[in-house]
C-alpha cells in the first residue's frame, strides 16, 4: 500500500464551538506513514524511545493504532504498543521510583487510577466506538494530565474523608499552629524564573504542596489578586471560596514550604 | 468502571480544557465562569499544562511497574480477544436499531440473540441468513458465533456432563413470545425456513 492510498479515520469529538477536533498535522502524517508499514515494523519501531529518532511512534499514533484493526487483537505487536504507551504514562506522571524510595500513597493511588481509567477508555472504545479517546489522539500528554488531575481529586476526597483537616471547614480559617511567616521569600521572583534549572526544581517542589496551596500558588503566578473589591475582577479568594486571611496564610505557608524544599535540593 | 454521570461530565470538562492551546489566565477564567464547582481541578490542570514535561529524565521501570503493566495488558487482551469473531461488536447503537428494523424484530430480540440467550439451532436458517447479510458477515460466521459458548457458559462448562446450555437459554419462539412480538409477525418469522 502507498501513502497516497491511505485513509486516516477522522475524529468525531466536537469542541465547545461544535467544530470537530483535528489532530496536529505532524501526528496525521505519522499515522499515514505507520499505516503503510508492516505490523512487524511497527512492533520494532515502538521500541524507539527518543522522540527525535527516525521511526519514533508518538503516543497519539499508538492510540490510533490500538483503536484500529490494522494490528490483530492477539498479535505480539499490539502487546508491545500497549506496554510502551502505558510505560510512557507512568513516566509522565512521575510514578516510577527506584526500590529505595517507594511511592507515596498518593502516587500509588494516582497511577493505579490513571492506568485503570485509560484501560477502561480503550475497552469502552472497542465496544462502542466512544469518541472520548479522540482527545488522546490530539494531545496525549495533555489528556493524561487531565486524568491525573481527576485522580488526585479522588485521592484528596478520600483522604479528607478519613482525616480531620487542619483548616476549619466552617469558617474557612486556618488553625494558629498552621500560620507561619514566609519571611519575604518569593519563589515566583521573575529573575529566578528565568533560570530553567530553577524552574524545574520549583515545579517539583510545588508538586509536593497541599492541593489548595498549589491552587493559590498557581493563581498567584498568573497574576490573580488575593482579594478585589471590583466584582469584575476574579480574585483568588473568590475563586477558591475562602476568606482573604486564609488565602494569605496559606500562601505564606506554601512559600515557607517551598523555601525549605528548594534549600534541601 | 462505572462512574457517576456527573463524574463523567467533569472528566470531559478536564479533557476539553487540556486540549486548549493556551491554558493560561484568559482560558482559565472562561472555564472557571462556566464550571465554578471545578475550580480546584481546573487551576491544578492549568498548572500541570503550563509545567514542562520532564518524563525523559524519569528512571527506568521497576519490576512492580512491569507487573502493573502486565496486569493491565491481560485485562485488555482478555476483553479484546473475546470480542474477536463477534460479528455484532462493531455495530453502533444506530446500526443495531437499523438492523432490528430491517429484520422486523425489536432491539430486545436482537440483543438476546447477540448475547446468545437464544438457542442457535432454534433460529430459522433463512432468518439467520438475512441477519448475517444485514450485519455484514457471512452465514457460517454468524451461526458459528451464536453456537459457541458464551463467556459465562465457558466458565462453567467443566462441570457439565452434556453439551453446555445456559439455564436461561430459550428457543427463538419462546423469545418472541416473551418479548410480546405480535402473533402474526411471530408466525412469519418462524416460517422463514
Amino acid at each position: 500500500m502507498k501513502v497516497s492510498d491511505v485513509e486516516v479515520r477522522p475524529l468525531t469529538k466536537s469542541k465547545g464551538d461544535k467544530n470537530l477536533y483535528v489532530r496536529p498535522p505532524a501526528i496525521e502524517k505519522k499515522i499515514t506513514e505507520s499505516l503503510v508499514l508492516s505490523v512487524e515494523q511497527i512492533g520494532l519501531d515502538c521500541g524507539i524511545t527518543d522522540p527525535e529518532q527516525q521511526g519514533y511512534i508518538p503516543s497519539e499514533v499508538i492510540v490510533y493504532l490500538l483503536r484500529g484493526d490494522k494490528i490483530p487483537p492477539d498479535h505480539r505487536c499490539r502487546e508491545r504498543l500497549w506496554k510502551v504507551l502505558l510505560e510512557r504514562v507512568l513516566k509522565q506522571i512521575g510514578c516510577v521510583r527506584d526500590p529505595e524510595s517507594p511511592l507515596s500513597a498518593r502516587e500509588d493511588t494516582v497511577r493505579t487510577y490513571v492506568i485503570d481509567r485509560l484501560v477502561n477508555l480503550l475497552l469502552e472504545d472497542q465496544e462502542k466506538s466512544s469518541s472520548r479517546l479522540d482527545f488522546f489522539e490530539v494531545r496525549f500528554g495533555a489528556a493524561i494530565k487531565a486524568l491525573e488531575t481527576d485522580s488526585e481529586r479522588k485521592y484528596q476526597r478520600e483522604k479528607e474523608r478519613r482525616a480531620p483537616l487542619e483548616i476549619d471547614i466552617k469558617s474557612g480559617e486556618i488553625s494558629v499552629k498552621a500560620e507561619r511567616s514566609a519571611g519575604g521569600f518569593d519563589p515566583m521572583d521573575p529573575n529566578k524564573l528565568d533560570d530553567p534549572n530553577y524552574r524545574n526544581r520549583l515545579d517539583r517542589a510545588i508538586n509536593q504542596l497541599e492541593p489548595m496551596q498549589k491552587n493559590i500558588i498557581h493563581l498567584w503566578s498568573l497574576g490573580y489578586p488575593v482579594e478585589s473589591n471590583d466584582p469584575k475582577v476574579r480574585s483568588i479568594s473568590k475563586t477558591l471560596g475562602k476568606v482573604e486571611k486564609t488565602i494569605r496564610n496559606q500562601r505564606d505557608k506554601a512559600f515557607n514550604t517551598l523555601r525549605e524544599l528548594l534549600r534541601e535540593e | 468502571m462505572n462512574q457517576h454521570p456527573d463524574h463523567d461530565q467533569d472528566i470531559d470538562v478536564l479533557l476539553h480544557f487540556s486540549m486548549e492551546p493556551n491554558p493560561g489566565k484568559d482560558t482559565l477564567n472562561q472555564y472557571l465562569d462556566q464550571y465554578p464547582h471545578m475550580a480546584g481541578d481546573l487551576i491544578e490542570l492549568s498548572r500541570k499544562l503550563l509545567t514542562e514535561d520532564d518524563s525523559a529524565s524519569a528512571p527506568e521501570l521497576q519490576p512492580q511497574d512491569h507487573a502493573l503493566l502486565e496486569r493491565a495488558w491481560q485485562q485488555y487482551r482478555t476483553a479484546i480477544t473475546s470480542k474477536a469473531g463477534d460479528p455484532f461488536v462493531s455495530l453502533t447503537i444506530a446500526q443495531q436499531r437499523e438492523t432490528a428494523s430491517a429484520l422486523n424484530i425489536s432491539r430486545a430480540v436482537l440483543a438476546a440473540i447477540r448475547d446468545k440467550i437464544v438457542l442457535e439451532t432454534s433460529i430459522p436458517r433463512a432468518f439467520l441468513r438475512r441477519m448475517a447479510n444485514q450485519i455484514g458477515c457471512n452465514f457460517e460466521e454468524l451461526s458459528g458465533f451464536l453456537a459457541s459458548p458464551s463467556e459465562s457458559q465457558s466458565a462453567h462448562s467443566y462441570k457439565a456432563t452434556e453439551k453446555p446450555r445456559l439455564q436461561s437459554q430459550v428457543t427463538f419462539e419462546q423469545l418472541l413470545i416473551q418479548t410480546n412480538t405480535p402473533v402474526e409477525l411471530r408466525e412469519k418469522l418462524l416460517k422463514e425456513d
